[in-house]
């Protein structure tokens, strides 16, 4: 009977402790291991960081080579001192890996298709869809790069033996939050994973096209309707480089190639890249500021996290001392400033991944023929492990273009092979940001961005000297007139790539007349530049841009601080006095009269607290959408997908050609002119407001954009609350539901330079920390942190929390 | 005293234990204090609970207090509305089922080899 008794209690207790370090499964959701996580010991107690109690420290690692010093200011920011960039990088490494180590591992996990492994089948489609758009191919292709330029992959690994160092010393309860939720223990960090980083940016940033849409509109439009819907250069555009800037080379010339229509390409529609993400930068030169120094802005619009997209940190070494924002899983200072220039980024939209049709020799699509030769295709493998079950593998196809993405018989886009700058070689990603830190003239600079190769960036410079520059930076194909504007013919090795465009020939502006130099992911140049590029251009925010900074004069810092958050919207400006110029309508009782008169008296700014920029938005859609009738008819009666024109070209139509036989809404006999368009699309608008109004009577633009910062792994309770903001996708203060300015940075190269800055979150990755998102709010109200260049860890003690000595 | 004693014991012993080892040999240590439990077994439960509850939640509470509740606060969301202080109850409940079943298994235990009261 006793053993009886003792022999149930031990199992009971055995089966506690099982029971309560396993995950429960409940539905599609898995509760962690419930003592795993609760025990105050190991559990998520142990992520709750003691508010206000900081503690300096020490560490010793024989990877160093000198002493480092590092103080942290206000903002958690990290302020390295060290004898070499080595030894910075490592401690760099170290730093960010304490501060973000999750986000780096799912950041990674999720570029290279292994998010499968910690959260189970449900993620292994996206899985595959990563590995076969060949982003661990191009990772590989880039590292194998990196590995030739000695210096700089001795400064890689130094970073990447940092982050190491850091997850070596981890007990289970010091694990990030996040890695106790998912019930899984942090690995190794490679140089692999800062290459799969950057191809990361890659993706985010250039890999849109419209090859299939494009192809499908011209084949069923033909190209007189072709052209007039989709011309590729609006004519009111202000373009990156200054119209009329002339062009001194000679370009290289590349045999004239015609496109041949590869047909209809049907069947189901698909997901395509996420929405446009654009950013703004400037430069004024000291002629037009009040100081009579040179003032850097910039501020890339990515979509928003938290953890937030950039780490910030000084980087000080014995030959320079810099600033700025890094890549948590990158060395360097990506966008920044030093105590003699400043650099920043915005994206260029220049399209760097074309399609091709590949013509089989049979149906076992082994082989296939390029100019009547016969090639084999390269089969890569991928395995994926599975979190709960078996491995799987997936095979992909290589061809000399590139990867075969899709097999799926049902995708419009099976088997076509994919040409993608980002696959290609010839990068050294890790010199550039060495290379900024210690630049001190335009020489320099220009020096340093010539090996930034992918994804192409509109590089903007301002040095002390009083020099302003900006160059349209990266690699970029040669290509005939309207090359990569269609699906091509993959049996023609004339459809290639003819090369690349000469570095120097890349667009570029050093102190022009205007005294400015701006981007806001606008074209790079008027149409007389010599070289053919097609892409996704913004149109509003760089007209404004320009037009605004071309009537400043006596800049100050305070000007740039409401530049960066200016709201109006030039695509209002275009099209909203021409809506009501040809709106047939009578307002009827006091809400239509408050509703029009708010329109009628706006000054296309989206300020938060108004209605109107709501109304116009609906509007426009409506418009839009009932302009384009005859479009969207084709897509559903042909089963396909087809190009939509963009919306300067809907306005400039409506401008210049009201009557045209497109406004006409097929369904009625009638012929309908943009008079009844407009109208109609007003009649619709109003509806929507009305309705939203009878939700909730102090409905405004804050209310209607829901602006807020997800959790990048999608746990809501991780992620902001609503933030109350104006801004729109076509103003300077590009804000836009959670896409937005996710590091605004003003910079004035006075001597000691100032500088100010704020992005959408805070330095610490844990949800547990009172600095995981509080720069938050500064951020939604434009306000800015002054940036300390500190010239030693001592210099200024009272703005000091703690600090960190690493020796080695 | 002899309880107070005990409770003393499991709370400096378990603190010691999960600071260097798992956080499941709790288990062990309740186990061990209750091997040395002359009494009934549903005393050696209760003073094993009791005691392992508390460490819990002392040490539950003083973590989400240091924090000022910043990480209970969002797991509240996570949870769909537990409260920080219902967190505390469930944390030190499972510490208490820990410190009682392993103070429970060794104090039966005990009686394999030396009969105590009853």
């Amino acid at each position: 009977m006793k053993w009886i008794k003792f022999l149930l209690a031990l199992l009971l207790s055995a089966g506690l402790v099982y029971l309560l370090n396993s995950p429960i499964k409940q539905g599609k959701q898995t509760i962690p291991p419930l003592g795993k996580f609760l025990n105050p010991f190991s559990g998520f107690w142990k992520n709750g960081e003691a508010v206000g109690q900081h503690q300096n420290k020490s560490y010793q690692f024989s990877e160093l080579s000198a002493k480092v010093d590092v103080v942290y200011d206000k903002q958690l920011v990290p302020h390295i001192f060290a004898q070499n960039l080595k030894d910075a990088y490592f401690v760099q490494g170290y730093i960010t890996a304490k501060h973000r180590l999750w986000q780096m591992d799912l950041t990674t996990r999720a570029v290279s298709g292994r998010l499968s492994e910690i959260l189970g089948p449900i993620t292994l489609e996206r899985d595959k869809l990563q590995r076969r758009k060949g982003l661990v191919f191009a990772a590989e292709n880039a590292l194998a790069d990196w590995e030739k330029q000695a210096e700089d992959y001795s400064n890689l690994q130094s970073y990447t033996a940092g982050v190491n160092a850091y997850i070596k010393a981890l007990q289970p309860r010091d694990y990030p939050l996040e890695f106790k939720l998912l019930n899984y223990s942090p690995e190794a960090w490679s140089n692999l994973k800062s290459a799969l980083f950057i191809k990361s940016m890659a993706q985010s940033l250039c890999s849109r096209e419209k090859d299939l849409e494009s192809t499908n509109a011209l084949t069923v439009f033909g190209q007189e309707v072709f052209d007039f819907l989709y011309p590729e250069q609006n004519p009111k555009q202000s373009p990156i480089i200054p119209k009329d800037t002339p062009w001194d080379f000679s370009p290289v010339s590349i045999p004239e190639q015609k496109p041949v229509l590869m047909g209809l390409f049907e069947h189901n529609p698909y997901p395509k890249p996420s929405p446009f993400l654009g950013s703004n930068n400037w430069a004024v030169a000291g002629s037009k500021t009040k100081s009579g120094k040179p003032i850097l802005c910039n501020d890339p619009h990515l979509g928003m996290t938290l953890p937030a997209v950039w780490f910030e940190l000084q980087i000080s070494t014995p030959e320079a001392n810099s600033y700025g924002v890094s890549l948590p899983g990158f060395p360097g200072i990506t966008i920044g400033f030093n105590d003699k220039i400043s650099w920043g980024m915005t994206n260029v939209g220049h399209d760097v991944l074309d399609y091709y049709k590949i013509l089989w020799t049979d149906n076992k699509r082994e082989q296939y023929i390029i100019d009547d030769q016969i090639k084999k295709v390269k089969f890569r493998i991928e395995t994926y492990k599975i979190k709960g079950q078996e491995s799987v593998t997936d095979t992909v196809r290589y061809t000399e273009w590139g990867p075969i993405v899709y097999e799926d018989k049902n995708h419009p886009m099976q088997d076509l092979a994919t040409q993608w700058l980002a696959h290609d070689a010839g990068s050294n990603e890790v010199s550039v940001f060495r290379k900024l830190h210690t630049s001190v003239d335009f020489d320099d600079y220009y020096n340093a961005v010539q090996e930034f190769k992918v994804p192409p960036q509109n590089i903007v410079f301002a040095g002390n000297s009083g020099d302003i520059a900006l160059k349209v930076q990266g690699k970029f194909p040669l290509k005939t007139f309207s090359q990569g504007r269609f699906i091509q013919d993959g049996s023609n090795s004339a459809n290639d790539w003819h090369g690349y465009i000469p570095s120097a020939h890349n667009p570029q502006v050093k102190n022009p007349e205007r005294g400015f130099v701006s981007s806001a992911n606008q074209h790079s140049t008027d149409t007389t530049y010599p070289y053919y590029y097609l892409g996704n251009f913004e149109d509003y925010r760089g007209r404004t841009l320009n037009e605004l900074l071309d009537s400043m004069s006596s800049i100050t810092i305070e000007d740039m601080m409401a530049l960066q958050n200016n709201n109006y919207s030039h695509k209002a400006a275009d099209a909203l006095p021409l809506m009501l110029r040809y709106l047939d309508w009578q307002p009827g009782n006091d809400l239509d009269e408050k509703v029009y008169s708010g329109l009628k008296d706006w000054d296309f700014h989206y300020e938060k607290d108004l209605l109107a920029p709501i109304v116009f938005t609906y509007w426009f859609d409506e418009f839009y959408q009932l302009t384009w009738d005859e479009i969207s008819a084709k897509e559903d009666s042909l089963e396909i997908e087809l190009l939509y024109p963009e919306s300067w070209r809907t306005i400039a139509l409506l401008e210049d050609n009201p009557e045209h036989s497109f406004f006409d809404n097929k369904e009625t006999k009638a012929l309908e002119t943009a008079r009844e368009m407009v109208t109609q699309s007003f009649l619709k608008a109003l509806e929507r407001i009305k309705e939203d109004l009878e939700n909730d009577p102090d409905f405004n633009l804050a209310k209607y954009k829901r602006t807020h910062v997800p959790h990048i792994g999608r746990i809501e309770a991780f992620g902001s609350t609503l933030l109350s903001t104006g801004g729109d996708g076509t103003a300077l203060n590009a804000i836009k539901g959670t896409h937005g300015p996710s590091w605004r940075m003003i910079v004035e190269l006075s001597d000691p330079v100032k500088a100010y800055g704020v992005y959408p979150g805070g330095q610490s990755g844990n949800p547990g920390s009172p600095y995981y998102d509080n720069m938050l709010a500064y951020w939604a109200d434009g306000k800015y942190f002054e940036k300390l260049l500190l010239k030693s860890p001592d210099e200024l003690p009272d703005q000091i929390l703690f600090e960190e000595q690493y020796d080695k | 005293m002899k309880f107070l004693f005990q409770i003393l014991a499991l709370i400096i012993l378990g603190y010691l234990a999960q600071f260097i080892l798992p956080w499941w040999t709790v288990i062990l240590v309740a186990a061990i204090v209750g091997l040395s439990m002359e009494k009934s077994g549903l005393r050696a439960f209760l003073t094993g609970f009791l005691g392992i509850a508390l460490l819990w939640a002392v040490f539950a509470f003083l973590a989400n207090s240091q924090n000022e509740g910043i990480l209970a606060l969002r797991l509240e969301k996570l949870f769909k509305g537990m409260s920080p202080m219902s967190l505390i109850l469930i944390t030190a409940l499972l510490g208490g089922l820990l410190g009682g079943m392993g103070s429970l298994t060794g104090n039966l235990g005990r009686k394999l080899f030396k009969p105590g009261i009853r």
